[in-house]
């Protein structure tokens, strides 16, 4: 019986229990990207207002081990959207803003083999969202090996920015959930997060309407140490 | 007459552009960019930064703390882009040195806790660019882990081979934001070339380095570094220049 009890509580505990967020062990690079940031939609004068969306363009410039192998840079393109995150909170006492977002915010990295698989140079014109951005950040669908890679759910999203030194950051939970790539992430490697550093003007890389340089990265937990073990050996933990 | 006012103007610009390099000057306004503004060095992962004074748990940094930052570059736009970091046999690996801290300073803004801190704002910080053979500096997670700051391997190999370029760092700036359990960062410094083996092909004028800086997950700060930075040197306004010979220099003034 008690046996019986504690293969019940066993089984009942790894049926709840989600992918382990933190291993304990070091975190990994999932991929680096560089871009710029902009509001939409943007229907106030006050930055990041209430309300407002926050979306971020850009390019992966590397990879991490997981996805080195399945990351051809000399064939294709890579670009990232970052969208639907939504202000619920801002706090302001000058130079230093915060913004928080609601749950449920996306990210995802994408591959384009222009023009073959009927997509397009990326590219970020002016004042977005425009005929361009985030379009050709996001096209290129025909081939198999193209289109959305990995994308994953983005929730605790926190912006600050300092308009003294005229930098700031973001930092937010991304759990990886889908995407033909996923299959190279295993499951207890797929919560992570998504960190970026902004630089805003005078900065004359920023193309017109959008408001800062973005450089960040995709990290995910470590491996999880593994043991080779027996049935046997597994079957003893229950007698 | 013309040629020594054309001599007199030339040795006073000299002398105006040699100036203590600790001159206590702010920095300048970065260059403006004209036409496509590429990235003109991108550096990824494998980049950290090492403190002498500095408590990673609680992001303090203490006033005279030597930090100083090692890295592989990942990419190089026009007109580096003659260089492959892709190279098998080569690698392009930077160091800044000379960034002498100035204390964080902490600040509160509604939830978050920010730690800003300035490095040196009178240039006397610099960075140098190596290209070396064979690929000896660390490039994945356990081989950062296995070379602490001040080993063998690191910063060693991160200079060795040729140097192609140096230049000034001004104004460098740390921010690190933490709300909750949530921590973000960046830097933000100005540059500009001013040597090395390639330094015709850029700009001597000024444009901004700065990106990402994850102060917190343990993964991007292994063994002893206290941050990892994730950045790139943006290009400036390309001057272009030849090589020519004192003779011909001097041609211009008779």
């Amino acid at each position: 019986m008690k046996r019986v009890a504690l293969l019940l509580l066993s089984a009942s505990l790894l049926a709840f229990a989600g992918p382990a967020f933190a291993t304990g062990g070091e975190d990994e690079l999932l991929i680096s990207f560089t871009g710029f940031d902009y509001q939409s939609p943007n229907p106030s004068g006050t930055y990041l207002d209430l309300g407002e969306g926050y979306k971020v363009v850009g390019f992966v410039t590397s990879s991490g081990p997981l996805l080195a192998s399945w990351i051809d840079f000399t064939s294709y393109e890579y670009t990232i959207y970052i969208r639907d995150l939504t202000v619920n909170g801002r706090f302001f006492t000058f130079p230093n803003l915060t913004v928080t977002f609601a749950n449920n915010g996306r990210g995802s990295y994408y591959a384009d083999n222009f023009p073959v698989d009927g997509g397009t140079a990326a590219t970020y014109g002016t004042n977005p969202p425009n005929a361009t951005a985030p379009s050709t950040f996001i096209d290129g669908t025909l081939d198999p090996n193209t289109g959305e890679r990995v994308t994953g759910d983005v929730d605790g999203f926190v912006l600050v920015y300092n308009f003294s030194t005229n930098q700031g950051s973001f930092a937010g939970n991304m759990t990886l959930d889908g995407g033909p790539d996923l299959i190279y992430v295993p499951v207890p490697q797929r919560p992570g997060w998504v960190l970026g550093g902004l630089l805003g003007p005078p900065n004359a890389t920023i193309p017109l309407g959008y408001d800062h340089q973005v450089d960040g990265e995709c990290r995910i937990p470590g491996k999880t140490p593994a043991a080779h073990h027996t049935w046997g050996a597994i079957k003893a933990l229950y007698r | 007459m013309k040629r020594i006012l054309g001599v007199a103007a030339v040795l006073g610009t000299l002398v105006m552009a040699a100036g203590p390099a600790g001159a206590a000057v702010p920095c300048p306004p970065p260059d403006v960019c004209v036409g496509p503004c590429p990235i003109q060095i991108q550096f990824d992962a494998n980049c950290f930064a090492f403190e002498t004074a500095y408590n990673k748990t609680t992001f303090i940094s203490t006033p005279g703390s030597q930090m100083t930052i090692v890295g592989l570059i990942t990419q190089f736009g026009v007109p580096l882009n003659i260089l492959n970091p892709n190279d098998p046999n080569k690698e392009y690996t930077f160091v800044m040195s000379g960034l002498l801290s100035k204390g964080t300073i902490l600040s509160v803004n509604g939830p978050t806790t920010l730690y800003d801190c300035d490095y040196d704002s009178l240039k006397g910080a610099t960075f140098a660019i190596y290209e070396g053979t064979p690929r000896n500096s660390p490039a994945t997670a356990a081989a950062w882990a296995a070379n602490p700051f001040g080993g063998a391997v690191v910063p060693a190999n991160h200079q060795d081979g040729t140097l192609i370029l140096t230049g000034d760092l001004c104004g460098f700036h740390t921010n690190i934001a933490k709300t909750g359990l949530t921590v973000s960062g960046s830097f933000r410094a100005g540059y500009n070339f001013t040597g090395g083996s390639l330094y015709n092909l850029v700009s001597g004028t000024e444009s901004l380095v700065g990106g990402n800086w994850c102060a917190n997950l343990s993964g991007c700060k292994p063994a002893n570094y206290t941050a990892h930075p994730n950045g790139k040197f943006d290009a400036s306004r390309t001057t272009s220049a030849n090589h020519s010979t004192w003779g011909k220099l001097k041609q211009i003034y008779r």
